[in-house]
């Protein structure tokens, strides 16, 4: 009797055994006739960013839907994973992205904190990674690779430039500054006062809002009087709460607001109602930019998705043209790792934002910087640009 | 919850030596078959299957639901992650303070944490838990804060010729420690002490008048829980490379808690496998939909419908009535 229950033992852990082997020698058997190009997505799909992630994903497949799925008549099979906004969780599908699915591109990055902790696997398994959103400036600095190359932004980028309009343009001296208390608030402010104060302006006050404040009132209340104007980082949801109560409290017929674009991002206007009318705030791109390009980008956008883009499914679709423009280069031969690195360096092109390409030394993004004023026009509210300040004459470039 | 816990479940059932012969070539022959990201996902599985071992202690044999077992586990990572990157590199040296930091800390905390039962305990665990929590994700200039971590750690230098980025020599190291954990673990349980937490959980006024300190012996087991966490958590660090505050979150407590009530509280078995089965899962489900929580609920819904005591303790109930049968 005692051997036939080992035999059931046996049997379970047998089955154990063969569910976990199953589970995690990934798909070794099938062979297919022609190798795809394999691009792994890793984007948050749950958590407070998950609708980024998502944003990055439509523009990525409707980028691949432009082009049928196909660089240099290869198949493109796109690998998505749900990096959840962690950075255990983000390495270990990126080691089954790289190690399993033998990807040939990694894309996509919401969080910098993610970023940094693939940063050393993504260098020692030498796999091209194109951030598609992730800001942290030391990224293409001193933790930059060539590995790493960054389609989306480096905070400080876009806001440095805000500090020379605001003070020689908009002619306001005394400026209060207010961004979330984590990395990227801390140094998206840094960039704007940063430019505010080189240009001659003075920073009066800053305040820091823990992320994720549903109640800016003590925050609000705080805002000194004297202020010329307010510079104000937020997004996602903090954005939405933040213009509302700015509104609600009566400052924004007395302070005028001014921002980085995350703050009136297409993605949170629908849900601000008129209250961000009047922001000004400075951004790598616009929704109601009047190129040709983007014109037809925000058509089809609109047609597959019956949403307006924001500046993360922009994002994902210049990280997928990239992709693509890189491949085609080469003829589909991305055997070389070097070949295919220098091949994405050289990529430039005509991107719905505008003029595309990356720095060489950095490989960070150059892009033109739009200042934008929000506008409600046909009902419907939208960042009118009202200046641009071209690559070449933003002095942030020249920042070591 | 606690009433379901507190459940007497088998804590001992001698399974034949061919059976625990049999899961331990497994155990050494599956880094052969596995690819490399199978390799990697099963050294989570044991890293993760330590800890939670270490949660059972607490919660399946004392009785005490622990949501600050995390810290335990952060504190010796960071401790181990901040020498590693000061130049010290011998393992097994930064072992010991990496255990000795948790170890102190949990005797600290134990004080403050073990005047209190039942949810309120559940609740002063959460505080202090978090409150350390935000320590790592404020105190940038030891811990690199919330965006950088501490990356860079690379993996241990153990003093012999065998390089620990082979993933198989990495692999072969944590299942080692864990197998010489569990059997520690298991000498604990089993030792008049070990009988005397259990004790103490099914009836502590009796114990008491039995002449027992039951507060002296829950406090040992809580230290003794956050000693094996804290290696856990070592090797946790080596294994990824860096570390975040979100090792130290209540999150990464319930996690652990979860995989102990899948397996099966007071098995010890029990929680390594509901590691097993939580962490390949959830990279399986994920990898097909982006729905993936949605199907873990459903899981976790299916095992408190019909496996009350977790996948082990039921099956080890199933097991000892066919054995009563039997006789």
């Amino acid at each position: 009797m005692k051997s036939q229950l080992f035999k059931k033992i046996s049997i379970v852990l047998l089955l154990f055994f063969f569910i976990l082997t199953a589970g995690c020698s990934g798909d070794k058997t099938t062979q297919p006739e022609q190798n795809p190009i394999k691009i792994g997505l890793l984007v948050p799909y749950t958590g407070v960013f998950a609708s980024n992630g998502y944003d990055i994903t439509r523009g990525i497949e409707l980028y691949f839907d432009e082009i049928g799925w196909k660089a240099a008549g290869l198949e493109i099979k796109l690998l998505k994973e749900d990096s959840e906004m962690k950075g255990p969780v983000a390495l270990q599908k990126a080691r089954r992205l790289v190690e399993s699915e033998q990807i040939d591109i990694l894309t996509g990055i919401v969080s910098s904190s993610v970023a940094y902790a693939l940063r050393d696997y993504i260098v020692a398994n030498e796999v091209p990674l194109i951030l598609a959103n992730a800001g942290a400036a030391e990224l293409t600095k001193e933790q930059g690779s060539k590995y790493i190359f960054r389609v989306s932004f480096a905070n400080g980028q876009y806001e440095y430039p805000m500090g020379d309009y605001v003070f020689n343009e908009l002619k306001l001296g005394k400026i209060t500054v207010l961004a979330p208390d984590y990395a990227a608030g801390h140094e998206k402010a840094q960039g704007f006062m940063d430019g505010f104060k080189t240009s001659g302006g003075e920073i009066i006050q800053e305040i820091y809002p823990p992320l994720g404040t549903t109640d800016f009132g003590p925050y609000l209340a705080q805002i000194n009087k004297d202020a010329d104007a307010v510079w104000v980082h937020f997004s996602g949801t903090d954005s939405i709460s933040f213009v509302n109560q700015y509104a609600e409290y009566g400052l924004k017929d007395k302070i005028p607001l001014l921002s980085s674009g995350d703050l009136v991002d297409e993605s949170s206007l629908p849900h601000q109602g008129d209250a961000p009318i009047g922001i000004i705030s400075s951004h790598h791109y616009s929704a109601a930019l009047n190129t040709p390009e983007n014109q037809k980008y925000v058509k089809d956008y609109r047609a597959k998705y019956n949403d307006d883009p924001n500046m993360f499914s922009e994002q994902g679709y210049v990280a997928a043209r990239v992709t693509v423009e890189a491949i085609e280069a080469l003829e589909g031969d991305i055997s070389d790792t070097e070949k295919l690195l220098s091949s994405i360096k050289k990529v430039e092109f005509k991107a719905p934002r505008g003029p595309f390409s990356f720095d060489p030394k950095t490989q960070n993004v150059i892009f033109d910087t739009y200042i934008r004023k929000t506008e409600k026009i046909d009902g419907k509210l939208r960042n009118t640009v009202i200046h641009t300040i071209p690559a070449d004459k933003n002095p942030w470039y020249l920042l070591k | 919850m606690i009433s379901i816990l507190n459940k007497l479940i088998p804590a001992e059932t001698n399974l034949p030596w061919l059976a625990k012969v049999t899961m331990l070539l497994i155990l050494v022959l599956l880094p052969f078959i596995l690819s490399s990201y199978g390799l990697s996902l099963l050294t989570k599985v044991l890293i993760f299957g330590l800890f939670a071992m270490s949660l059972d202690i607490l919660v399946g044999f004392t009785g005490l639901v622990s949501f600050n077992h995390a810290s335990f586990f952060g504190v010796a990572a960071y401790t181990v992650g901040i020498l590693v990157n000061r130049g010290f590199e011998n393992f097994w040296l930064l072992l010991i303070p990496g255990i000795a930091i948790a170890l102190l800390l949990a005797g600290l905390l134990g004080l403050l944490i073990l005047r209190s039962s039942g949810a309120y305990f559940l609740m002063i665990t959460l505080a202090f838990g978090q409150m350390l929590f935000a320590l790592a994700w404020k105190w940038r200039s030891l811990t690199g804060g919330d965006d950088d971590g501490l990356p860079g750690i690379g993996r241990p230098e153990i003093g012999l010729p065998i390089s620990m980025w082979n993933e198989q020599n990495f692999y072969f190291l944590v299942l080692i420690l864990f197998i010489g954990s569990f059997l520690l673990i298991k000498k604990v349980i089993k030792s008049p002490f070990g009988k005397s937490i259990v004790g103490t959980r099914e009836n502590e006024l009796r114990m008491q008048s039995l002449g027992y300190n039951t507060w002296l012996i829950k406090y040992i087991s809580y230290i003794i829980a956050a000693g094996f966490a804290a290696l856990a958590g070592i090797l946790y660090t080596y294994f990824n490379g860096f570390i975040s505050p979100q090792e130290l979150d209540w999150s990464m407590s319930g996690y652990i808690l979860l995989m102990v009530i899948i397996g099966g509280a007071g098995t010890l078995v029990g929680p390594v496998v509901g590691a097993a089965v939580i962490i390949i899962l959830q990279n399986l489900i994920s990898t097909y939909t982006e729905l993936w929580p949605l199907f873990m609920g459903l899981i976790f819904i299916l095992c408190v419908l019909f496996a009350r005591d977790g996948i082990v303790g039921s099956l080890l109930k199933l097991y000892q009535k066919k054995v009563g049968e039997m006789k």
